[in-house]
């Protein structure tokens, strides 16, 4: 779209600035990113480990029924005397192994048709970008809604191929725009001149310096893909056969364990996803500001009002002391 | 004018493509939709229906799949989107029509509130950058938009509507109160609203302020707003006219396209509060199989998708002179 | 205050052919957060503009010139803030009674007052420094309306096309956007708003430095004619030497954050006493010479590296054991019947003075 690409594209968390050309430096973690790591590595672990950890099988029905946590379930029981503690461990795996599979489907198609269209410019352009428009505009839920209704009972890999199908477009326009602007610059050109092949180019030129906008659309796709299947598994159109949060989340609300206030099933699944959700979109954060050096440090409030020995603060907008009327 | 005919024109493509998917989509799948229907009213059906059926689909076993695809689109341009499974014998398009208004207005207005809500506070966020408690909003509205919509709304639901009674549990007005233009059906309407609608409010809220913020602390640091700090311009003007002006422009590209992710919330959101819109029927749809519907909602949410994209164009333009030149760069 | 305990110098009494002070920086020191610390960028500089003065402000990338005029505009960014030092205004009013206003401490509205009003800015590069979303028009109206909201919009729209046509854009640009015109446009249009308000200073960063050198030099001219007209005093600064020589009165030559000489044009082309003013005087064609241009061996140091001493000694030719360790304070001196003053432990002898017609008494070394 002309519009965004004139005014220039910047949404939530996808930065545009690329690195200069062979300039790498390893971040040393602070803030964001750190909490943001250690959060999602929690959640890598338990997808690892869960199922081995687990202290019950989470389909083993007993006959403690809707129990609120005790020493023997940390977590409480379901309806039909199911630990959820063992759901939750275990269901991680799958939630996540969506998440990642479906990010990485779309944002490997992303970078597919985004380069590709940006690269060649022209027909090809043309097309591809009418292409990732139409699926960008079409309404995602819905699609994958009817999508899924026809696969009924598919298992999660279909679940996260038909998400992948319906959220490639978002990034593929960030990236062709992307590689519109660095397609011009200097080093590319002279690598063409020297008449290094397209592939080699695209690869081991463009690629590169694109890192930081291909990784933050993996992380944004992956939350999306989370809750999509999430959303869908609630809705019981997931794979019913496999333990994932959504699952728990569907057979919580069959069981009407909303009104009935059984807070310790339908609480931590949520939880869960809403945490993995912000890990990822901390890294994701910490990631732009890295890269936007406009995002990076304002002056603490604190330091500017007391560092000052005679000269007023600073003055330029955000700054609050001096003009203000 | 030459951008809007390309907006418009886009626009077209993007329908028919919907379209097109939606016409597919039963030829793709495995299995026979009729079939599945036929079977399931135990060969129930009169003759009719099952023609009605086939039509619908565009079935006709006897005729090619274009000769097909042009009765579908006939059928469309008669708005005849078929008839519907769960409401037999009510037709799709009644069924929308009772549902759509509920879902623009609950979800039409808890959108629209969203995003003004998340854009002032994310202006504010970006000017006010640096001090503890402003940026301490980030991560909150990361975390927040990264709540499922649906777990939002029943812990609202559970906390709001059964522990504290404070509002109804399900339903759009209460089942004693006709419909009308008066208060009392006025008023029942908006109790029911307000949970859904803050639902999706609390939700979306934070993916605009973020996007907003970032936007604003990029454009602060615009030579131009240096400038205007220099000619002693108010705060206010400097933040609205020159700040805000300029950071707002890429959040209604993006408000635009994340209509459908807007939509997808909705969606479930009124499911979880029986809410008798667009979404709620469409999961019932699902429940039972009722293609027509399913597919004539999709296309419904489609149309108004690339409707609201049009509009957010419309808006573009108008706040950005370089696009209504159609100057790039 | 130099680090070395030196008072820092007194500002002579100026001769009374020259005008007074309408803005005078005394020894202003500015510095900016880095994740490495606090680095100074200028260092204890002093410079005075006079009344209706064209002073020019050269130096290479990176010696603290664009920061010298931020800080005293009150414009730093976020990161960066003044550490010592003062910024002396002398309003036309208060001229018999002698009370200067330091800007550095003007707060809320007294500061917002005194921007624009007082001292206005040109910036290097017009198509950012302009609103892309605004008619140029509506850029020059804010300006008179944020210090006086009694003006009607059609008396500003009047103003605003007399300041077009001021500047040779032409008054029929009022509702044209900022992508619509041309660079030279854009920068006139900037010089259009800046004296909305007729200001007594005009900060000028690197005005021309984005434009072509016919466009260029229309603008010099252009500005130069209006100083006269208007009588504003300026501060121009840049990186090329040779525009000042015809624009300048006077003429400050930075390097690593220090103030390095200050003199009329005519002395500082005539007899440059600083080592760096001689190098860079060499280091561009001029018309009336034949010489083999040389360049000054090395680069500028960055303002976190800056050398000790003198941050130039490790370019220059005449480095003396002294110049490694102490950094040099400005001295004063007379040349072409006027106040200059010089920043080094060797200065040049007044002998060496390369090509021009001696003018005014021999400095003092």
């Amino acid at each position: 779209m002309t519009a965004a690409a004139a005014g220039g594209e910047a949404i939530a968390g996808l930065n545009l600035e690329p690195m200069q050309p062979s300039r790498r430096r390893l971040a040393r973690p602070r803030g964001k990113s750190l909490a943001g790591l250690i959060l999602l590595g929690v959640f890598v672990i338990i997808a690892i480990v869960g199922p081995y950890v687990a202290p019950y099988d989470p389909s083993a029905t007993s006959g403690a029924i809707l129990q609120p946590p005790s020493a023997a379930h940390l977590l409480g029981t379901t309806q039909t005397g199911q630990d959820v503690l063992s759901q939750l461990l275990v269901g991680c795996r799958v939630t996540l192994l969506i998440g990642v599979v479906a990010g990485l489907v779309a944002t490997s198609l992303a970078v597919l048709i985004g380069v590709t269209a940006g690269y060649l410019g022209g027909i090809a352009d043309e097309g591809l970008s009418a292409l990732s428009n139409i699926f960008l505009v079409l309404p995602a839920l819905p699609l994958v809604i009817v999508l899924a209704g026809y696969l009924r009972g598919a298992g999660p890999l279909s679940v996260a191929v038909v998400i992948s199908v319906t959220g490639w477009a978002f990034g593929a326009r960030v990236l062709r725009a992307q590689t519109l602007s660095i397609r011009e610059r200097d080093f590319i050109k002279a690598a063409r001149i020297k008449g290094e092949s397209v592939l080699r180019i695209v690869v081991l030129e463009i690629l590169p310096n694109e890192l930081g906008i291909v990784i933050s659309a993996l992380l944004l796709t992956t939350v999306f893909a989370i809750l999509t299947a999430a959303s869908l598994a609630f809705l019981g159109l997931g794979s019913l056969s496999s333990w994932s949060w959504g699952t728990m989340l569907y057979w919580a609300q069959n069981a009407e364990a909303f009104t009935i206030g059984a807070w310790w099933w339908y609480v931590p699944p949520g939880i869960c996803i809403a945490l993995v959700g912000t890990a990822l979109g901390l890294l994701n954060l910490a990631i732009d500001e890295r890269l936007n050096p406009r995002l990076r440090y304002a002056q603490p409030a604190s330091r500017r009002a007391t560092a000052q020995t005679g000269p007023a603060a600073a003055d330029v907008p955000a700054l609050t002391s001096g003009a203000e009327a | 004018m030459r951008f809007f005919a390309r907006r418009i024109g886009f626009y077209v493509v993007a329908l028919w493509a919907a379209l097109t998917i939606n016409f597919l989509i039963p030829h793709l799948m495995p299995g026979n939709p009729v079939q599945l229907l036929i079977s399931r009213f135990h060969g129930q059906l009169a003759e009719a229906a099952v023609r009605g059926l086939e039509k619908t689909f565009g079935l006709h076993t006897n005729q090619s799949l274009v000769a097909q695809y042009w009765g579908y689109l006939e059928q469309l341009a008669h708005g005849n989107l078929g008839l519907s499974i769960t409401y037999f014998p009510a037709s799709v398009s009644s069924e929308l029509r009772a549902s759509l208004p509920w879902t623009i207005g609950m979800v039409g207005t808890a959108t629209v509130v969203s995003f003004l809500l998340g854009t002032l506070a994310g202006i504010f966020a970006g000017w006010r950058r640096g001090s503890r408690t402003v940026d301490a909003i980030v991560p909150v509205s990361t975390f927040l938009s990264s709540v499922p919509y649906f777990w939002m709304g029943l812990l609202a639901l559970t906390v709001f509507g059964v522990s504290l009674r404070w509002f109804p549990l399900a339903g759009g007005s209460s089942q004693g109160i006709p419909g009308g233009f008066d208060p009392a059906f006025i008023g029942t309407v908006l109790y029911h609203a307000i949970l859904p609608a803050a639902t999706i409010v609390v939700s979306s809220a934070g993916g605009w302020l973020l996007v907003m913020r970032n936007m604003t602390v990029t454009t602060m640091s615009e030579d131009y707003i240096t400038v205007a700090v220099a000619k002693g311009l108010t705060q206010r003007r400097i933040m609205f006219a020159y700040a805000a002006r300029n950071a707002i422009l890429p959040s209604l590209s993006s408000f635009a396209l994340s209509l459908g992710f807007i939509v997808s919330g909705a969606i479930v959101t009124e499911i979880v509060f029986s809410y008798p819109g667009v979404g709620y029927i469409l999961f019932n749809a699902v429940g039972n199989d009722d293609y027509p519907l399913m597919q004539g909602i999709f296309l419904v949410i489609t149309l108004a998708v690339l409707a609201a994209n049009l509009l957010a164009d419309v808006l573009y333009a108008a706040l950005d002179p370089r696009i209504r030149q159609g100057v790039t760069s | 205050m130099t680090p070395d305990g030196l008072p820092a110098p007194a500002t002579e009494a100026r001769p009374a052919t020259e005008p007074g002070p309408v803005l005078e920086i005394r020894d202003l020191w500015v510095s900016y957060n880095s994740p490495a610390g606090e680095v100074p960028v200028v260092r204890g500089v002093s410079l005075t503009l006079g009344r209706g003065q064209l002073v020019g402000l050269a130096g290479e990338s990176g010696c603290g010139k664009s920061t010298l005029a931020h800080a005293a505009a009150r414009l730093l960014p976020a990161s960066g803030h003044v550490t010592s030092g003062q910024v002396l205004y002398w309003p036309l009013a208060s001229e018999a009674v002698g009370e200067p206003a330091d800007v550095l401490q003007l707060t809320g509205e007294q500061l917002r007052q005194f921007r624009w009003r007082s001292l206005a800015m040109v910036f290097q590069s017009a198509m950012n420094s302009l609103n892309p979303v605004l008619p140029v028009g509506a850029q020059i109206t804010d300006a008179i309306r944020a210090h006086d909201r009694t003006v009607s919009r059609k008396a500003c729209r009047e103003r605003g096309a007399e300041l077009l046509d001021l500047v040779g854009v032409g008054a029929g640009r009022l509702r044209s956007y900022p992508h619509e015109l041309s660079g030279g446009m854009r920068q006139r249009t900037m010089l259009a708003m800046a004296l909305a308000l007729n200001p007594e200073i005009v900060i000028m960063d690197e005005p021309t430095t984005a434009l072509d050198v016919v466009v260029q030099r229309e603008i010099l001219d252009e500005i130069r004619a209006l100083q006269r007209r208007l009588g504003f005093a300026v501060l121009f600064i840049t990186h090329d030497l040779s525009l000042l020589l015809d624009l300048a009165d006077r003429v400050a030559i930075m390097y690593g954050g220090l103030l390095m000489e200050e003199a009329p044009v005519t002395a500082l082309v005539g007899e440059p006493a600083h080592p760096y003013t001689s190098a860079l005087l060499h280091s561009f064609p001029t018309v009336d010479r034949q010489e083999r241009l040389v360049s000054i061996g090395g680069s500028p140091p960055a303002a976190s590296s800056y050398p000790s001493g003198c941050p130039f000694h490790p370019r220059c030719p005449r480095a003396l054991d002294t110049c490694r360790t102490k950094m040099p304070a400005p001295a004063v001196r007379r040349a072409a019947g006027s106040v200059c003053s010089v920043a080094c432990w060797n200065p040049m002898p007044a002998a060496q003075a390369v090509g021009a017609v001696q003018e005014g008494e021999p400095g003092a070394s």
